[in-house]
């Protein structure tokens, strides 16, 4: 009864939240799903953690709702211009069903995800169901130390309340959310991209097979993509003066954050493009005030509950003398390359972006420059290739274990980018024609 | 075939295509027709879990060196898995590797023989033998 009573909450919170910023309902709708599961997972992970009632924070939850409902919400944006073609959106709509169809065969067959699903984020599931108010075993340095015990629990907050809203551990449970959390990733591309590019870019992401294997073995890195996307997708709809926004694009981040200790690198970069391209400390207030509640919720389990992390424990000094060996840089090269053409996780996908990226650079132009948001996963990349290069492990293993989840994190986002700057540069051109034949 | 190569649609269609091809081959064919069943993860230390009512932390031994080391490199990924598979059902009781003071151990090794060695040296009785390889402990 508390569970479903947290998911309504959990829901009309977000639904309220999310009806003051300037979008679409076709483009709120997949935003105030990802909300609804952050915060019905945090409740649900702070009321175990710090002994919070969970009576007081769904009557939290609704009073938000209802100052929300109450708040006038800005006017419906206009229709979008540019024309949709059919074609694209049917076969987006077959490969999108082709994609599903996949993903819940490999579910059904192993309904216990893959490894790192069962050796951390659905193992720490079980433990918030099981412990409740004895949930502190769970961070023992007598765990062996991969099961990971200082990783967030976004996800297996959202399993263990899932699993007291049916009464049970259910292997469904994992599994519905991983498909929802990769639906939301997609639609989150499909509408925030322009009109004219969403079904392509829609059709890029849902055919990518890494997209297909992490959905389908229940890993975090799908959720992660998913508030990343939500997060860059905020910030390029955000219109100047736009303070709501920028605060759901800092909520957005701050999830991503607590789903992943990598979400905190993609939050200070996302919160880096706002203060490029805002130039303003209101706008970074509003960003960090939608933000707060979950870096709160991080801060209190990194400080509290969580055992220091085993790349932070080995030390800066000891990182950055491993950095500059050029053994490692010829293995990160290599394997870098390897991956690339790693046709049963990318398929085509990592070529035809960078033969993308390469044609774009060359046929672009002044309108078309490339804005902060777009140096996000740029940034990310360099700073995750300087972790690789940095962390006291063998780095071919790291690469082998790591550097395809890492990407597919980034993924969703890099796809929404380039449709963005691929439709501007189209619409640049266009009138850059228009203009040069009226003249 | 020229003109075909020049339209970027095609390269688009090209790499979407190759993508849903894989996804559909593997898992709708591949794995339907040759992808061994996959029991349940941990289902085999089920019968366990009434006798650790109450235990927040028992020994866990076995055969195998696992990785507990952070500072090495990881190289013993298939005891490592016998562990999680253990530490997956058995939660929240800690699973304390290589800690055989505990008053219950899991001796949870990959050969039926080595277990019997280990127990007519050490100190233990077997609660359970759900396994030929696999028993829970109890210290004399």
């Amino acid at each position: 009864m508390s569970a479903g009573l947290g998911l309504v909450a959990s829901f009309a919170a977000s639904w309220a939240l999310l009806r003051l910023i300037d979008a679409s309902m076709a483009f709120r709708i997949p935003l105030i799903i990802l909300a609804t599961l952050a915060l019905f997972s945090a409740a649900g992970t702070a009321q175990v953690l710090f002994g919070v009632p969970s009576e007081a924070l769904d009557a939290l939850f609704l009073l938000v709702a209802l100052l929300g409902a109450r708040a006038r919400n800005p006017a419906r944006p206009k229709p979008e211009l540019g024309t949709e073609t059919p074609h694209w959106k049917i076969a987006f709509a077959i490969a999108a069903i082709l994609a599903a169809a996949c993903t819940v065969e490999h579910l059904w067959r192993y309904p216990d995800g893959g490894a790192d699903a069962f050796i951390i984020w659905n193992l720490r599931a079980r433990w918030l169901f099981r412990a409740k108010g004895s949930f502190a075993s769970a961070f023992s340095p007598d765990i062996l130390f991969w099961t990971h015990q200082d990783y967030p629990l976004m996800v297996p907050g959202a399993v263990a309340r899932g699993f007291a809203l049916i009464g049970g551990e259910s292997s469904a449970v994992p599994a519905i959310l991983a498909l929802v959390f990769a639906a939301s990733a997609v639609a989150i591309v499909v509408r925030a991209a322009p009109k004219k590019a969403r079904w392509l870019a829609g059709l890029a992401l849902v055919t990518t097979p890494n997209l297909v294997i992490l959905t389908a073995t229940e890993q975090a890195d799908i959720p992660l993509a998913a508030f990343l996307v939500a997060a860059v997708a905020m910030v390029l709809a955000t219109k100047p003066g736009d303070y709501r926004a920028l605060a759901a694009a800092g909520a957005f981040a701050s999830m991503c954050v607590w789903t992943k200790n990598e979400g905190i690198l993609f939050f200070l970069l996302v919160f880096v493009a706002v203060l490029v391209t805002e130039r303003q400390w209101k706008a970074a207030g509003a960003f960090l005030a939608g933000a707060a509640p979950f870096l709160m919720l991080l801060g209190d389990f990194k400080l509290r509950w969580a055992p220091a992390n085993d790349l932070v424990k080995s030390g800066l000094g000891a990182a950055l003398h491993r950095v500059p060996d050029p053994s490692r840089w010829w293995m990160l090269i290599k394997l870098t390359l390897r991956h690339l053409v790693l046709f049963q996780v990318w398929g085509l996908h990592l070529i035809g972006l960078l033969a993308f990226l390469v044609l774009f650079r060359r046929n672009s132009n002044q309108m078309t420059r490339w804005t902060a948001c777009d140096y996000v996963p740029v940034a990310a990349l360099g700073a995750l290739a300087l972790v690789w290069l940095g962390q006291p492990y063998e780095i071919g293993f790291m690469l082998q274990v790591t550097f395809d989840r890492l990407l597919m994190q980034l993924w969703p986002a890099i796809i929404l980018l380039a449709a963005s700057r691929a439709a501007n540069r189209d619409s640049s051109t266009a009138a850059a024609c228009k203009h040069a034949s009226d003249h | 075939m020229k003109w075909l190569l020049e339209r970027w649609h095609f390269w688009f269609v090209l790499v979407c295509v190759v993508g849903a091809f894989r996804n559909a081959y593997f898992h709708l064919a591949y794995e339907p027709l040759r992808a061994a069943p996959s029991p349940r993860i941990g289902s085999e230390f089920e019968p366990l879990r009434p006798l650790l009512v109450g235990s927040e932390r028992i020994g866990y031994v076995t055969d195998q060196p696992l990785d507990a080391d952070p500072a090495l490199p990881r190289e013993h990924g298939w005891a490592d898995l016998r562990y999680a598979h253990a530490q997956y059902a058995l939660a929240p009781v800690i699973l304390a590797y290589a800690d055989q003071s505990s008053a219950l151990v899991l001796a949870n090794f990959e050969h039926a023989d080595a277990l019997d060695r280990y127990l007519s040296t050490a100190a233990f009785t077997v609660i359970f033998r759900i396994a030929p390889a696999t028993a829970l402990l109890r210290r004399r």
